[in-house]
């Protein structure tokens, strides 16, 4: 950028924009070097003694029961959703009176699928007990367990996720984030013969990001339906 | 505060540059210059009035007239006074606790009006001691968006252009970048050989979304949540521009929610419907959160591959997931400090 | 000043801009009417919402803000004739300076009208208002934005106005008077565009903004395009009016052009360098605009036109003997204006958005209510600038001017 006959006069100026420039960006950028807040560094400073909202009334109405582990002194402070009360048929002593004879095909439990890691490791009488039925579910010891404290037997082969569940990062809060804890029983999303989860179909369908659609393409489709 | 008390405290703040990065309303100091802001205001509060008549004479003289014409319709008029009080009220933030509540009887009587039945809108403010957090579990997801859906109906969000907050996107196995993943996908999920990751907006600790807000229409609350006025940003879509994770949607015609699905527990800041041309995005379901509730993405999952809680409870089981289990954020290296993070079993 | 005087000035302003030749009417009407189609447009716009536009959730800003990102450039450049004649005495810039600032006033006016019809809530920007509303400054790089904007372009219609109301009442003007504005207006015009170009620049989320070049290669692109249109302008002028335009200004200019349009091409190539010697993930937005992305290459024609006329252009205008022949001159300049208007538009408001922060890659297609209204602002840039050059000129040849004004005011006070 020449402008004959101005040469200095302009360098002067173009100094002059270039320190005040400079200027600008030290007065925006402050004597400190800038650096992010971490959440980490909130939390340190601010943690302490929770006074969440109040949520008696959300889990009043909730059937739960405290949790155990056996072999623990203290019992823990929090609740499981109860499981005896949701079966039709447990306990399995109102309607056998006798020992079962596995071999033979399940008449009343016809609808019971096993796909649980095998059979030749499951089978039904790894947690239930056909012999005197004096409860429904049993530990790999043979001692009975009731069915509202499932978690316990389960926790036996799958005890990561035991110890993941009793922290919270497996299985699943009900009803309030804050004030008394409530969990679902593994029997509360697994179903116990067949505890993977199944392929099915997703219930809303995503717009595809590159796809525009003309407004009069949208429809607009009944509630509940697959393609809400 | 005196007005030449004010003045140089102004000018103190100027000439404090360390101060001026902290005009911030998200954080203590910021939010207390804001108020006295709005202290400010409120004493001012006939000037204000007087100034924006002023402003908008030839309008408030139509809008008088409009008024005059339908007085025989009683319910009309009071309507339009309703919607003219609506279009000149404050940024909510500045709100004093009255206004807030006026507010919200206009906005009541005016939803009532529109989608036959009131809504109850609260303005349950944050609580101390709580930041809220979350964390996803992606080697829980199977991709089922029984979140998507739930949040779809407990946010009002607009059918008419398929909005969604949260997506999902499906990863091959192997993969990292989201740039190779489906967020639009549909067929039977799981698929083998592929992961699932949800976002949203992950209500970051330095929202850069709420720096660029021209008008401050979009702050971050005491609890953590990141919040938008409806009613006073507007459109400028700045925030979108500067949102790293895709967590804002902008309603480019007027949102469609058929009146019988429409959500009536409402808050302010939440999911109360929005009109045309404003921005919105993930509340943490700030409706149900503030009352004790889980968000509704979280209620519906049905694998418990989401964890909601109070980071600054010690013994949330957001804490649990951040100490024991293995967790990472998205695009951690610009500093937003997402209060989101992934986990594995 | 009296209100008097002002009021016979505006109204001697106004006969001025209102009569003419035929050709003059003619253009002014069709500007009017695509202004019209354009208020139309955009009252359909209002109507529907944003959505009768091409953008949506992840290419936010399209033509409007493209535009208006061009036209800051434009307005800026007008510093380029205002530093050498006001501060620098090089007088040969003289009654060109004059229809630069008047460039800048239309191009700002534009700008403006972009924001304006880029908001969802138009009707709510009250909220800026400090007191009234909320306006976040200095956080928001938009308040900054909006406030050297507005402080602009009351610059460059105030010095001008003083310019032309002395001479207009055959007054010397008064170098106090006025000077110190016109220093202030050079750093602002930097200012504005560094402005601009950090509202992009600061933002992380988007790799390809997010850096440092992008400022300084607004500016050179600016300082080429800007000039390259004036040049245009005075060529017309020279042409169509009996306002002579001397041969010395259109050499100056053209040199300008050239440095600042090889400083472009450099900085260009050192962004190309970088993006495409080892790309990285950052680099796709680049990797979008110049060869396509997974089968969206809605760009690629426009980009790669921009830049062959940016290369053809520049060439041009490195060559002396080429440089100096005026036809060659004017048209290399419309290309290289064109070239820089594909390039800091569209090429660079959108890549950013593609592919989105989490990998979306959408293209981008104006809608035809975004092309009339793009067309409409335009027209009324023109209309304006229309009209500030005509009554630029007459009253710089002497032909409007207050009864019994002294008239022997040498040129060289402008
Ligand atoms: S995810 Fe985006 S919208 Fe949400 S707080 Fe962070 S920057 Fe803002
Ligand atoms: S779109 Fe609304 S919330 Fe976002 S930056 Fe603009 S005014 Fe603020």
């Amino acid at each position: 950028m020449a402008f004959p006959g101005n040469r200095d006069r302009h360098g002067r100026h173009l100094t002059r924009m270039c320190l005040l420039s400079l200027l600008m960006l030290v007065g925006c950028s402050g004597p400190k070097p800038p650096h992010p807040a971490r959440v980490a560094d909130t939390i340190a400073a601010h943690e302490g003694p929770v006074q969440g909202p109040d949520t008696a009334h959300l889990t009043a109405e909730l059937n739960r029961v405290r949790a155990e582990f056996p072999g623990r002194l203290q019992a823990a402070d929090f609740f499981v959703e109860t499981r005896v009360n949701q079966l039709k048929q447990a306990p399995c002593a109102q309607c056998h009176a006798a020992p079962v004879d596995l071999d033979k095909a399940p008449k009343a439990h016809w609808d019971i699928q096993l796909e649980h890691a095998g059979n030749h490791m499951m089978q039904c009488s790894t947690c239930h007990d056909p012999g005197d039925h004096k409860s429904s579910l049993i530990f790999l010891s043979g001692a009975a367990l009731s069915m509202d404290h499932v978690y316990q037997q389960c926790g036996q082969c799958h005890f990561e996720q035991l110890r993941d569940w009793e922290g919270g990062a497996h299985g699943q809060r009900v009803a309030a984030w804050s004030g008394e804890r409530v969990v679902r029983n593994c029997t509360g999303c697994h179903d116990p013969h067949q505890p993977a989860f199944p392929k099915r179909w997703p219930v809303h369908a995503a717009r595809p990001a590159d796809e525009t659609l003309p407004i009069q393409e949208i429809s607009h489709p009944e509630e509940g339906s697959a393609h809400d | 505060m005196t007005k030449s008390s004010s003045i140089k405290t102004w000018v103190r703040r100027l000439l404090n540059p360390e101060a001026l990065r902290y005009l911030a309303a998200d954080d203590p100091e910021g939010d207390r210059s804001f108020a006295e802001g709005a202290a400010q205001v409120m004493d001012k509060q006939l000037d204000r009035r007087q100034a924006l008549k002023a402003i908008a004479g030839a309008g408030a003289a139509g809008a008088a007239l409009v008024q005059a014409a339908c007085a025989p319709l009683g319910g009309r008029s009071e309507e339009a006074q309703h919607r003219w009080e609506e279009f000149f009220k404050k940024n909510y933030r500045l709100m004093t606790e009255t206004e807030r509540a006026e507010t919200v009887t206009r906005l009541t009587k005016l939803a009532a009006d529109d989608r036959g039945g009131a809504p109850h809108i609260q303005t349950t403010p944050a609580q101390p001691g709580v930041l809220f957090g979350y964390a996803f579990n992606i080697s829980k997801c199977k991709g089922y968006q029984d979140c998507v859906k739930a949040c779809i109906h407990e946010n009002n969000l607009d059918r008419g252009e398929n909005m969604q907050y949260i997506r999902i996107f499906e990863i091959e196995n192997g993969q990292q970048s989201l740039a190779s993943a489906n967020g639009s996908y549909y067929h039977e999920v799981p698929a083998d050989g592929h992961y699932y990751l949800g976002t949203q907006c992950f209500h970051c600790e330095n929202p850069p979304c709420v720096d660029v807000c021209p008008v401050g229409a979009t702050w971050k609350e005491e609890d953590g949540i990141v919040v938008v006025d409806y009613d006073w940003c507007i459109g400028c879509r700045y925030c979108q521009a500067a949102c790293p994770y895709f967590g804002r949607r902008f309603n480019w015609s007027a949102p469609q929610v058929p009146p019988e699905s429409v959500n009536r527990e409402q808050h302010y800041l939440g999911n109360r419907p929005r009109k045309k041309g404003v921005m919105e995005k993930c509340t943490f379901c700030i409706q149900r959160t503030r009352q004790g509730k889980l968000p509704a993405c979280v209620e519906a999952c049905p694998t418990g591959a989401r964890v909601f809680g109070n980071l600054l409870d010690p013994n949330s089981e957001i804490r649990y997931v951040l100490a024991n289990k293995k967790v990472f954020r998205l695009k951690e290296e610009l500093g937003t400090e997402p209060k989101f993070w992934y986990f594995t079993d | 000043m009296s209100p008097t005087h002002l009021f016979q000035f505006f109204g001697d302003a106004f006969l001025s801009a209102t009569r003419g030749r035929l050709a003059y009417h003619v253009w002014m009407g069709g500007l009017t009417f695509l202004m019209l189609l354009g208020a139309y447009a955009y009252s359909v716009q209002l109507q529907e919402g944003l959505i009768v536009t091409g953008m949506n959730d992840h290419i936010s800003w399209g033509m409007y803000i493209s535009n208006f990102t061009f036209l800051v450039g434009l307005a800026a450049a007008a510093v380029m004739l205002v530093l050498p004649t006001y501060i620098l005495d090089d007088v040969d810039f003289g009654g060109a300076v004059l229809i630069g600032e008047g460039v800048a006033v239309a191009a700002l006016v534009m700008c403006l009208a972009f924001v304006t019809v880029d908001l969802g809530g138009p009707h709510r920007v009250w909220h800026m208002i400090p007191k009234l509303g909320y306006f976040n400054w200095p956080r928001s790089m938009l308040t900054w934005d909006v406030l050297v904007l507005n402080g602009y372009l009351a610059l460059n219609v105030m010095v001008p106005f003083y310019l032309l109301y002395s001479r207009y009442h055959g007054v010397k003007p008064d170098k106090r008077k006025y000077v110190p504005f016109v220093v202030l207006s050079v750093f602002w015009a930097v200012g504005i565009h560094l402005v601009t170009a950090f509202l992009y620049a600061g933002l992380p989320a988007r790799p390809f903004w997010h850096n440092a070049l992008l400022g300084p290669r607004f500016l050179a692109s600016a300082f080429a395009a800007g000039p390259a249109f004036i040049l245009m302008l005075l060529g017309v002028i020279d042409r169509f009016t009996d306002y002579g335009i001397r041969v010395v200004i259109f050499d100056k200019l053209a040199l300008i052009i050239t440095v600042a349009a090889q400083i472009n091409l450099v900085m260009l190539g050192s962004e190309l360098f970088v993006e495409f010697y080892q790309p990285t993930e950052h680099a796709e937005s680049a990797v979008y605009l110049f060869f396509g992305l997974n089968g969206h290459d809605a760009l690629v024609p426009w980009i790669r036109s921009a830049v062959a006329l940016n290369l053809g252009a520049t060439l041009c205008l490195s060559i002396h003997p080429l440089r100096r022949r005026r036809g060659i001159l004017l048209a290399a300049s419309t290309l290289l204006f064109l070239a820089v208007w594909i390039e800091k538009g569209m090429g660079l408001v959108v890549p950013g958005f593609v592919p989105g922060p989490l990998g979306d890659v959408v293209d981008y297609h104006p809608s035809w209510v975004e092309i009339w209204v793009t067309v409409g602002i335009w027209a009324m840039g023109f209309f304006i600038l229309s009209g500030l050059v005509k009554v630029a000129i007459a009253i710089e040849t002497g032909r409007m001017k207050a009864k019994g004004g002294d008239q022997e005011v040498p040129t060289e006070s402008l």
